[in-house]
């Protein structure tokens, strides 16, 4: 299958790499099938792209990249809803919101996307613990000091 | 809107297999017992909202020429 996008130009893609988000995100119920765009070169992001909506693009990172010790509990209806069984089926990818300037790239820690990677079923879900907020920002402010060290 | 009046521990019920309860009232604040179908996401308004936000601002926060300054972000 092929799909034009804005920022990729013409896709090809299977199939079977469909990603169905049967309520769509939260908020957003009119895009409901994406595929990810992994790129040796846009690692540790990727990008998940709708495959109804051409414009439609959202630049992905795991939460684990950001946060080390990334804490999620999450409700066992969410698991059930696409069909987890066991932990090791799932993958899970928090959205960034990009900018410009690097201290102002932020990502949503509060509200990641799980995927069964076998299924193939995705969900947009809130975690039941409260540390992380909607907009965290991509680099921490010490390891941006570092960075600019560096620089320098 | 429909406007509904309820005591605590009254209900409403919507369609066949939603109820809405009103537990407690304490001040300004009701507390509320949903029994849904488990198929069926229910948010806080306010938590809605700001997911919802932040995901369009991150599909609008993106251009071709962006991917190429990304791409360079964590280049050792």
């Amino acid at each position: 299958m092929k799909i034009k996008t804005t920022l990729f130009g013409e896709i090809e893609f299977n199939k079977d790499s469909i990603i169905t988000f049967e309520e769509g995100l939260i908020g957003i119920s009119d895009n409901k099938k994406f595929i990810l765009i992994e790129k040796e070169d846009f690692k540790p992001f990727s990008y998940l792209q709708s495959v109804e909506d051409s414009n439609f693009t959202l630049i992905v990172v795991s939460p684990f990249f950001i946060e080390k010790n990334y804490k999620f509990d999450v409700h066992q209806d969410d698991l059930n809803a696409i069909e987890i069984k066991d932990i090791k089926e799932m993958l899970i990818l928090a959205i960034v919101v990009f900018s410009n300037k690097i201290e102002e790239i932020t990502v949503n820690l509060k509200a990641p996307i799980i995927i069964n990677i076998n299924t193939k079923k995705a969900k947009q879900i809130i975690l039941l613990n409260e540390e992380y907020t909607v907009a965290e920002p991509l680099v921490k402010p010490e390891t941006m000091e570092n960075m600019n060290k560096k620089v320098e | 809107m429909l406007v509904l009046s309820r005591k605590k521990e009254e209900s409403i019920i919507i369609g066949n297999n939603i109820e809405i309860k009103i537990l407690k009232i304490t001040g300004n604040t009701v507390e509320i017992g949903i029994n849904a179908p488990k198929n069926l996401s229910i948010y806080r308004e306010e938590v809605y909202n700001e997911i919802q936000k932040t995901t369009l601002k991150a599909t609008k926060s993106i251009s071709p020429n962006d991917i190429e300054k990304l791409k360079n972000i964590f280049k050792k």
